[in-house]
């Protein structure tokens, strides 16, 4: 394989690992302080739609990346409304928050779109475009900026959670939530931090899959990402370096189902076309049972 | 239990209960029509049953659908109530549904929906079951019929454009789901752009659904990076980022089934015009008189056509490409009939 058959390769990863990068990272913040993030597809989907709103009526891209952090921010807040101060079942609650989404977006942009023609949004550009030639030299500029971002939130969300005392008290909350509020802390307040950052990381998704990827919004165009970023943080054992690599692993799988037909090995695309979610599957068998934290899911009456 | 831990158990339920209100109300992908009034003569009530949401704005072939339904509504008066985003697997059931609330026909408009079809217009012989897309037989009821495109000569019109359309010799194919009506299509495609264009090298990838618009970008771009300048998706909504990979790419796309211009004016070269519209037509013309029978109506290349090209191609590249459509259509141009199986491998 040439050098460029190998850039061209990797900046596919990158392109379609990197929705799944802020998706998990958003799923990962809240289960360390004790919210299971099942809402992710939602924010997610709710982040794609005002990104592409917000850049298609301002022109400017960066104002659709803004916009996805409102409405992230806002999901964020209701689902910590219903998990965190009611509070509700987390798991019936995000799917039930999903579905809403589901359908609040594409009710949304049905109305925007009749009669019109298709929004089309200005994309955020990576320096070289990604149908154009690479060298392995120019990954860095294959990609949009959401990537290295997505890339660098990594990092920090890792110092944050594994470095520093705020994180170590964020983590407490997941482990055991008593023993927190016994320790002076406010579970509440931290947990409904922790949706809000959740529900941000999210909407960032949403907006990388559509500003960074494909300008526009069709219903459900999430396609189930969401819960692939759910996957990943299982599969990273709530580490944010291990859930990016399942997301890159995820994303390898992807571009390498295309590039296997254009290969031609004779075989019904459908084989090809697994291959993300077979190699999603052994990598999450191959890892065992992960034990994620011990209050995760758990709701903390008040008073 | 206090009484405040109850106060909030009941606002959680009423929040749920409020949610599921929502998505009943947001999600709710059926449009009513209006009751006649009880003085008028009754409409003919028809309803279409789609799988994908938003057929008006989804991939070429809703579109031409969708202009189907509004020429039955403006033309010839009918009622026509449509469901959006009904799953193959109850499709029957949601035909069922409007076939016992006395509509007068049903509408397929989808060749996965065929099952739905055969299973269903036995159980309601008094109702109308219709099919407008590719079908090879009818089920056993007196009320059924089809009005069936040849997709392998819809895909050779293809062809016929994308061979003299392409400058470095390489065309891609990109379809949603490997069904057979799909390998029937590109394979009219190949065999007509190889008759014009010996050389030419044909690129035949699947995504693995319609909709999934990330997938369709890279799988553009991925057959731009393999040499093809000129792409065909045969597909749904994903086809969005088909475009989207041709602006990035430097490519030009053939729109599938409807003028598709407006999405992406600056990729379109022209569009294969499917006249579902004309289907539509004959359809409530031959209801309406009452000659409406069971039988396959064959949808040849007079039901085909191309859109605008609104300059995309060089004057004398446009006037061979009309050339060899009108000899197809008069059946001058005979496309050699071979189906590539190979192009869903094994």
């Amino acid at each position: 394989m040439e050098g460029q058959w190998w850039a061209e390769f990797l900046s596919a990863v990158l392109r379609a690992a990197t929705p799944l990068v802020f998706c998990a990272l958003g799923v990962l913040v809240c289960e360390r302080a004790g919210i299971l993030n099942i809402g992710v597809e939602g924010s997610m989907l709710l982040g794609a739609l005002a990104a592409v709103l917000a850049a298609v009526y301002s022109g400017n891209p960066w104002m659709g990346v803004v916009a996805a952090l409102g409405v992230g921010m806002l999901g964020g807040m209701i689902l910590a409304l219903l998990t965190v101060y009611l509070p509700a079942d987390q798991v019936a609650t995000g799917i039930a928050f999903n579905l809403v989404c589901l359908g609040v977006t594409s009710f949304v942009y049905k109305l925007l779109v009749l009669g019109g023609v298709q929004l089309m949004a200005p994309a955020l550009r990576a320096v070289r475009a990604p149908g154009g030639p690479v060298s392995l030299l120019d990954l860095a500029t294959a990609v949009t900026p959401l990537t290295w971002i997505a890339l660098l939130l990594v990092v920090l969300i890792w110092i944050f959670l594994f470095r520093t005392g705020p994180g170590l008290l964020w983590r407490s909350m997941g482990e055991s939530a008593r023993a927190a509020h016994a320790a002076g802390l406010d579970v509440h307040k931290v947990r409904t931090v922790a949706a809000v950052v959740g529900g941000l990381l999210s909407a960032l998704g949403g907006a990388a899959l559509t500003l960074g990827w494909v300008p526009t919004f069709t219903d459900n165009m999430t396609m189930g990402r969401g819960f692939i970023a759910l996957a990943a943080v299982y599969f990273g054992r709530w580490h944010p370096g291990l859930a990016l690599l399942a997301c890159l692993l995820f994303g390898a799988g992807e571009a390498l189902a295309f590039r296997a037909q254009a290969l031609g090995a004779g075989l019904n695309p459908y084989y090809y076309l697994m291959l993300p979610y077979v190699v999603t599957l052994v990598a999450v068998g191959a890892t065992g049972r992960a034990i994620g934290p011990r209050d995760a899911g758990k709701p903390y009456p008040r008073g | 239990m206090s009484k405040r831990s109850t106060g909030r158990r009941l606002l959680a339920g009423l929040l749920v209960l409020w949610m599921v209100g929502m998505l009943a109300g947001c999600g709710a992908a059926e449009e009513q029509a209006q009751e006649p009034a009880a003085e008028e003569k009754p409409k003919v009530r028809a309803a279409i049953i789609f799988s994908i949401v938003n057929p008006a704005r989804a991939g070429g072939w809703d579109r031409a659908d969708w202009a189907g339904i509004q020429l039955l509504r403006e033309q010839y008066g009918w009622e026509v109530t449509v469901a959006e985003g009904v799953p193959y697997a109850q499709t029957a059931a949601t035909a069922a549904g409007y076939a016992e609330k006395g509509y007068d026909l049903v509408i397929f408009p989808d060749a996965g929906q065929t099952e739905a079809f055969f299973e269903v217009a036995p159980k309601y012989p008094k109702t109308w079951f219709v099919m407008m897309s590719m079908c090879e037989k009818l089920p056993n009821s007196p009320r059924v019929a089809a009005w069936s495109p040849d997709l392998y000569a819809y895909g050779a019109m293809v062809g016929l454009v994308a061979a003299k359309a392409t400058e470095t010799g390489t065309i891609g194919l990109i379809g949603g789901v490997p069904v057979p009506a799909l390998i029937t299509l590109f394979s009219g495609s190949i065999e007509a752009a190889k008759l014009v264009r010996p050389d030419v090298e044909v690129l035949t990838y699947f995504v693995g659904d319609w909709v999934d618009v990330a997938k369709h970008r890279e799988l553009a771009a991925l057959q731009i990076q393999e040499g093809a300048d000129v792409i065909f998706p045969e597909t749904g909504p994903g086809t969005l980022g088909c475009y989207e990979a041709a602006k990035a790419g430097g490519a030009k796309i053939i729109g599938f089934a409807w003028d598709m211009y407006e999405d992406a004016p600056e990729v379109i070269i022209t569009s294969v015009i499917f006249d579902k519209p004309r289907m539509y037509r004959d359809l409530a013309e031959q209801f309406m008189a009452g000659t409406l029978e069971k039988k396959i109506v064959h949808c040849g290349p007079e039901y085909f056509g191309l859109a605008d090209f609104r300059g995309s191609l060089p004057e004398d590249t446009i006037k061979e490409i009309k050339d060899l459509v009108s000899q197809l259509q008069k059946g001058e141009l005979i496309i050699p009939v071979v189906i590539h199986e190979e192009i869903v491998g094994k």
